[in-house]
């Protein structure tokens, strides 16, 4: 049965989860009878920098698909086939105008602009009432005068994010419920539709929204019966010291346990699937409170979360227990100082590992071959000379896979656990680790010299000849994007296949 | 028809083997080789492999035929007539047959380069 | 599909391969050379006079065996020598030893011959491939007892018994495809031998009065054109009178335009009997030459001169003349393009011809009527019994000759024809 999906991705772990996400689906990891699939951002830090750049990485997306596929068509397979879109793309049941959204992957809140206590008590009407002595006794014990009493939670700005604190998080997402957007997305949830909820245990935002959401969506009556997957990561980094933060990593443990049993307390049952990831701390990131200085590189662990969602997704609908709740973990066969894509099992390494080989050598070729190929006749026929830098499209491919792929991969080649599927830099003949595709030579004449220039002239002269008959000219974006996977799958055959652990 | 065309740029010559033996075997050999060489540019090469495609290859086998096509007309004219040496006339047939090459090749290059894979640019 | 052109390239090559020429029917088959040479010798008793003694004859004939053998190719290498007059008497011996019976012996015996049947027993012995030599003093008779019974009979029925006799005979020689050449000779004449005369008187001859005597030179046309060429060519053989009959028997018509030899004016040969592009004005006129292959004919035809007086234009649409005619021995082609030389080797002749005026298309036809050298009437007399004036004369030759024209005649009259086409 075709389904939408709802991703919604809480906080700074969510939206990097998502940006992992997005970096799958572009290399073409396919989804079972999936209609679209709608990430929603909710992260109350509107500056946060991991939020922006997944957003401009699923706006790419987005445009990229358009022009390439349109939005007639049926694909289901080829980069970028997921139908990756926006809220407002759906055609909501209600005819009102005024029940438009913006056409944004990120939800917004209203009123954040201020301190918790103003938030709560815009008014100030509280101010020495006996209900302000309560509030200050729960979220603030530092004596008035005290040199950090603009530190205290009471007078936390709450649009930079929770800052680990899931206690004020809750107060906010009630008000959430009420706002436009979200009624839209109760709204526009379809019958068959599946949920899925990003969050992180640890954080602020993420782990306050994520059982606060649960519960706004459970009130839904119709909402009720959909399959709700959801995705809680454990910690998995840990920040420097700072006595002038507010955030403390040394914190991030007991709160874990503290949400873990309130979890399997209160959520048993409706939630469907699921999914528990955890990777022993070894990196010390920066102490950035957010906005637009918390920008964490990308993580092994992020990449691992995003194919959850996609098990969730490919699910078939007869595996889900109706009020039972099944759990997930993920393991890789051997620990290493390098992970790569020998240590992911048969599964991961067919559905995730294999098209996300395909679209590296996509992105090597496109990025590094193509432009030195201006003198090609299938590079004239597409007419690349001016698209490559002037046409929208190009320029979001161009941006996509440079600015965001290439250094989602990077990020994560730096980050500790060390993530280093492919040597980027190195040519395509040495680009997947621990394999590299052998030159042959006979009297030092070379017989076999892996993914050269010469080949990939050769076979990008084929691929476009033969489909230019098949996609017109009318469609040179749709034809690009066919190209750039076959030339992938050609360079693929020259791998032979994916290395392993002999 | 070749007689029309090389007496157009060449003159008439009072010796008629030019024009009963040497024009058409040459204006004939000329356009079939020309024709063969484009075709295998453009259609046996240029839709198997980017081996010889590009505007160097390009110039590469057009100054070869132009090659071939002075001395073809250079020494069947010799051979035909049975002339001890070269005469005057005979330099000038060559250097118009190397016109007509040129020409020839120019224009079913044009022709061909629509089937080709990776010629299909070359010249233009 | 490769397989089925393959194959059909195949049978093509054997079509071409095949294609050989239809071979000559037996009776026709010419050879290349000639295979035997022929000596027949008039035996009768009247050519006693020429071989007895310190005669012309006696050093002619020799000399001309001698070379014969040794300087013409032929297969059969040594010439087969007989004697005719009643019948052929074939001599076994050699050359050489001929030679020296001539010389010694008694050859003549018989009395009157007949030239007709000795004409008949000749044809009959020579093949299509055979050259024969007849030697004789041509002297046309009636048989003995028929000019006993009318004594005027020789000079009256010479023109009309006797010339349909020789008439006759030769046509059988026609019809086996052979003709005849004759060389006529003057010899003196051994005085104490007998000469009859008409009325068969015999008398002596004084030794100041030449007797001619004839060589009869039959094959057929190709061959005999190529022994009349290497007998001529011979120093020693300079025959007083020569004749050929059936050697040509089309006028010649083959030529070749040459195109830069004696070239003057524009124009362009277009195919090998026509000239385009001709550019002439009343104050420019233009010249233009052609090789002809004149050597089947006779002697006197074959004279630059004679063929300038001789050859006729008849004009279509145009002015022109004939500027010159010269041997191509005589003419220097060195300065000839080399695809003429090929004609010009092949030629004997080259005509010349100005044009000075052309309408738009005209042509220029070229002929040269066949006359025969009429100086074999010379030759003969119709009175021999005064021996003094029939010095160089034989009775009744001229009789003897037309005869044999007559049996070789053709409706044609001409030597050369030929026309060129004109375009402006």
């Amino acid at each position: 049965m075709t389904k939408n999906i709802f991703v919604f991705g809480i906080g700074g772990t969510g939206a990097r989860i998502l940006r992992a996400l997005t970096m799958l689906l572009a290399s073409g990891v396919q989804l079972n009878e999936t209609n679209k699939i709608i990430p929603v951002i909710i992260d109350v830090d509107a500056e946060n920098a991991d939020t922006s750049r997944t957003l401009k990485a699923l706006e790419a997306y987005k445009i990229i698909r358009q022009r390439g596929y349109g939005e007639r068509e049926e694909i289901k397979e080829g980069f970028f086939n997921a139908n990756l879109n926006t809220l407002s793309s759906l055609s909501p049941e209600t005819d009102n105008s005024s029940d438009k959204v913006e056409d944004s992957f990120q939800l917004h809140f209203d009123n954040l602009e201020t301190t918790f206590i103003r938030y709560i008590d815009p008014h100030e009407e509280l101010v020495d009432t006996i209900n302000m002595d309560f509030l200050e006794a729960l979220y603030d014990n530092t004596p008035v005068g005290h040199e950090k009493y603009s530190y205290t939670e009471l007078n936390l700005r709450l649009d930079k994010g929770f800052k680990g604190n899931p206690n004020i998080g809750c107060v906010v997402f009630n008000n959430f419920s009420k706002t436009k957007e979200f009624q839209f997305v109760l709204k526009s949830i379809g019958k068959n539709d599946r949920i899925f909820i990003i969050s992180s245990i640890f954080g602020g935002t993420g782990s306050s929204g994520f059982p606060q959401l649960i519960r706004l969506l459970q009130e839904k009556g119709e909402i009720k019966n959909n399959i709700i997957g959801a995705l809680t990561i454990m910690p998995y980094f840990n920040v420097t010291d700072d006595k002038k933060s507010a955030i403390n990593s040394d914190l991030f443990n007991s709160k874990t346990e503290a949400a873990l049993s309130y979890y399997a307390d209160n959520l048993r049952g409706k939630v469907n699937c699921f999914y528990q990831l955890w990777d022993k701390p070894l990196k010390q990131y920066d102490n950035k409170e957010g906005g637009v200085e918390q920008k964490n590189n990308a993580h092994l662990i992020e990449m691992i979360g995003a194919t959850g969602i996609i098990d969730f997704i490919n699910k078939s609908d007869g595996s889900f227990k109706d009020k039972v709740t099944q759990y997930f973990d993920f393991g890789i066969k051997k620990e290493d100082a390098v992970i790569d894509v020998r240590h992911f099992h048969n599964v991961t390494r067919e559905t995730i590992l294999k098209p996300m080989t395909l679209f590296t050598y996509a992105m090597k070729v496109y990025l590094e071959k193509i432009p030195s190929f201006n003198k090609q006749s299938f590079y004239k026929e597409l007419e690349l000379g001016d698209k490559l830098t002037k046409d929208i499209f190009y320029q979001n491919l161009t941006a996509f896979f440079d600015v965001h792929y290439r250094s989602w991969l990077k990020e994560m080649i730096d980050n500790e656990r060390k993530f280093q599927p492919f040597n980027i830099d190195l040519d395509l003949n040495s680009m997947i680790r621990e394999k590299q595709i052998e030159v042959k030579k006979i009297f030092g004449i070379t017989k076999e010299g892996g993914i050269t220039e010469s080949f990939l002239i050769e076979k990008l002269g084929l691929i476009e000849d033969r489909l230019k008959k098949e996609i017109p000219d009318a469609e040179k974006e749709k034809r690009f994007l066919r190209i750039l996977t076959e030339i992938s799958n050609e360079c693929f055959i020259k791998l032979e296949q994916l290395p392993s652990i002999v | 028809m070749f007689k029309f065309l090389y007496e157009l740029l060449c003159g008439k010559n009072v010796d008629p083997t030019y024009a009963t033996d040497v024009y058409p075997f040459v204006g004939m050999f000329t356009l079939l080789t020309v024709l063969l060489f484009v075709a295998l540019f453009y259609v046996a090469l240029g839709r198997w492999k980017p081996v010889w495609y590009n505007l160097k290859h390009w110039f590469v086998t057009l100054i070869i035929l132009l090659v071939f096509g002075f001395f073809l007309a250079f020494t069947k004219s010799k051979e035909v007539t049975g002339e001890d040496t070269h005469t005057s006339f005979m330099w000038k047939l060559a250097f118009v047959n190397v016109l007509f090459t040129f020409i020839y090749f120019l224009v079913f290059s044009l022709l061909f380069k629509k089937i080709s894979i990776f010629a299909k640019h070359t010249p233009f | 599909m490769n397989k089925i052109v393959s194959i059909l390239l195949i049978c093509c090559l054997f079509a071409c391969g095949t294609g050989s020429d239809v071979p000559a029917p037996p009776s026709l088959k010419l050879a290349k050379d000639i295979q035997k040479i022929n000596f027949f010798l008039d035996a009768s008793a009247s050519m006693e006079g020429y071989i007895k003694g310190a005669t012309n004859f006696s050093k002619i004939i020799p000399s001309l065996l001698v070379n014969i053998e040794n300087k013409i190719e032929f297969k059969g290498k040594s010439i087969s020598i007989s004697f005719v007059a009643d019948s052929i008497i074939p001599y076994k011996k050699s050359t050489k030893d001929f030679i020296n019976d001539l010389a010694t012996t008694v050859i003549a015996k018989d009395n009157s011959s007949e030239m007709n049947k000795m004409i008949e027993m000749v044809t009959d012995k020579t093949d299509v491939n055979d050259i024969s030599l007849f030697v004789s003093d041509c002297i046309m008779s009636y048989p003995d007892k028929d000019i006993k019974a009318e004594s005027e009979i020789n000079k009256n029925k010479a023109e009309g018994g006797l010339k349909p006799l020789i008439q006759m005979a030769f046509s059988k020689l026609n019809k086996k495809g052979i003709c005849a050449t004759v060389y006529g000779f003057n010899s003196n004449f051994n005085e104490k031998c007998v000469y009859y005369d008409y009325q068969n008187k015999h008398n002596n001859i004084p030794p100041n009065i030449k007797r001619p005597f004839y060589i009869w030179a039959v094959g057929n046309k190709v061959l005999l054109q190529k022994f009349n060429k290497q007998l001529n060519d011979l120093p020693s053989f300079k025959p007083e009178l020569s004749m050929s009959f059936g050697l040509f028997e089309e006028p010649i018509s083959k030529f070749d335009i040459l195109y830069k030899t004696n070239r003057i004016g524009e124009w362009e040969v277009e195919d090998n009997s026509t000239i385009s592009d001709i550019q002439v004005t009343k104050k420019q006129s233009v010249k233009f030459a052609i090789a002809l292959d004149l050597s089947p004919l006779p002697e006197y035809a074959k004279d630059a001169n004679y063929i300038k007086s001789k050859l006729q234009i008849e004009k279509k649409e145009c002015v022109a003349n004939v500027f010159e005619v010269k041997k191509i021995e005589s003419s220097d082609v060195s300065k000839a393009a080399p695809k003429e030389k090929e004609y010009l080797e092949k030629a004997t002749h080259i005509i010349t011809f100005e044009l000075t005026d052309l309408y738009k298309k005209g042509s220029i036809t070229a002929s040269m009527p066949l006359q025969y050298d009429l100086s074999y009437r010379e030759w003969s007399t119709m009175d021999d019994k005064n021996v003094s004036s029939i010095s160089g004369k034989t009775f009744a030759f001229q009789f003897l000759i037309d005869g044999v024209r007559d049996s070789y005649e053709n409706n044609n009259a001409k030597f050369i024809s030929f026309s060129v086409n004109l375009n402006k």
